[in-house]
């Protein structure tokens, strides 16, 4: 996946109005995860859990959960 | 013998819980997020002073309104909002509804799974002959579970109850079941206090959980990201066991019925188990989550709009606490 393509998803599931880039900020709350959850299942087959986002502060750390290496 | 659904009616307790007033109570939590991604506006709470028992009169004397009540030879109900550990609500209920003494009556403890397991156990009564005519109950109210400071669950949850006649037929309605259990979820959807195992406590600890919310252990508690999990890995399985089962493919199903969990969910699970939006319901914008009964609704709710019309092919699909899943085919 292009970190375009998940930088997108993100301002989506977060309504961010501004560009997000790795250093944006984040705070999932229970309605965010959700949509990360489908979000995670659908393109890299993983199951998100509430322990793995508890200290997610911002995208950079997504993309730690996920694997770099699935990014482009 | 063969079996087929022979009548259903609703019941829901009078008193609205909207998404307004739960903003009032909780300053902060979103009232309009919760409409537009869970999709509910407002549910309906039981009265203190009315239990599942006394929805499952109301629902039945419904269905009974259009029914012989002396032909009724079973009598199920599934609730987890029994009004005593005994006796038995259904044996109450029989009383209640003035129905025949020579009929069988049994509860069963089941969730969001139960009516597709009631269903199965009607239709094994009737096709070993057992019984012609079962009323098959549904009623929750898992309102009296929840903690007063649990606006997820809150939010979620309704209380409902839906009365379901399945009588002998000639031709087969109730097609094959698939079924499923994992009791390794059981910590995700409990109420822990109260049973055998533990006794309610005096002042249970306030734990906080997911936003803005908090439960103890008298009162219920869901882990909602892992019933997500949960439902996300087992929920296309089950709708291709149930498919394998009765030699259908998913062309074949003119319509299906999801136990109406929460919208985003429905909507990724049948994203991925590749159904059209047009074959496939999500309401529960009036009701919300309302556990067992929300197939029934969904069921009565598509023949009462001619969504589903006679002869169409129908999947239910049943899956939640416990954990616990089931499916079927029905022919409307």
């Amino acid at each position: 996946m292009k970190k375009s393509e998940l930088f997108e998803e993100i301002a989506d599931i977060f309504e961010l109005e501004e560009e997000v880039n790795e250093e944006t900020t984040i705070s999932v709350d229970s309605l965010a995860l959700l949509s990360l959850i489908a979000f995670f299942d659908e393109n890299f087959g993983m199951q998100l859990t509430g322990s793995d986002t508890k200290n997610v502060s911002k995208v950079t750390d997504l993309i730690k959960i996920a694997g770099p290496e699935k990014f482009s | 013998m063969n079996s087929k659904i022979n009548g259903i009616e609703y019941y829901l307790p009078e008193k609205v819980l909207y998404n307004k007033e739960l903003e009032e109570l909780f300053p902060g939590w979103d009232s309009s997020k919760t409409e537009s991604k869970i999709g509910i506006r407002q549910r309906h709470i039981a009265d203190e002073d009315e239990t599942a028992l006394d929805m499952a009169e109301k629902a039945c004397e419904k269905v009974l309104a259009n029914f012989d009540k002396s032909k009724i030879d079973f009598l199920i109900l599934c609730t987890q909002s029994p009004d005593y550990f005994l006796p038995t609500s259904a044996c109450i209920l029989q009383d209640r509804l003035g129905l025949s003494e020579n009929i069988g009556a049994y509860d069963f403890n089941l969730g969001c799974s139960g009516y597709i397991y009631g269903l199965a156990q009607a239709k094994g009564l009737i096709s070993c002959g057992i019984a012609k005519n079962v009323l098959f109950v549904v009623s929750e109210t898992y309102s009296k579970h929840m903690y007063e400071k649990d606006v997820a669950n809150r939010a979620i949850f309704g209380d409902g109850s839906a009365a379901t006649i399945i009588s002998a037929a000639d031709v087969e309605r109730i097609h094959q079941f698939s079924f499923g259990t994992s009791g390794s979820g059981a910590e995700n959807l409990i109420v822990k206090n109260g049973g055998m195992r533990n006794d309610k406590e005096i002042s249970p600890e306030e734990i906080p959980y997911g936003t803005q919310s908090f439960y103890t252990s008298n009162h219920i508690y869901m882990n909602g990201p892992e019933i997500f999990n949960f439902t996300i890995e087992y929920v296309p399985k089950l709708v291709a066991n149930a498919l394998a089962a009765n030699n259908m493919s998913i062309d074949e199903i003119d319509y299906f019925i999801y136990h109406q969990a929460n919208k985003f969910m429905l909507n990724y699970l049948r994203k991925k188990d590749k159904i059209p939006k047009d074959k496939f319901f999500i309401d529960m914008e009036e009701t919300g989550n309302i556990v067992s009964a929300t197939i029934p609704v969904a069921l009565k709710k598509c023949i009462d709009k001619n969504i589903v019309t006679p002869g169409q092919k129908v999947m239910l699909v049943g899956f939640g606490v416990g954990y616990s899943w089931g499916a079927t085919i029905i022919t409307i």
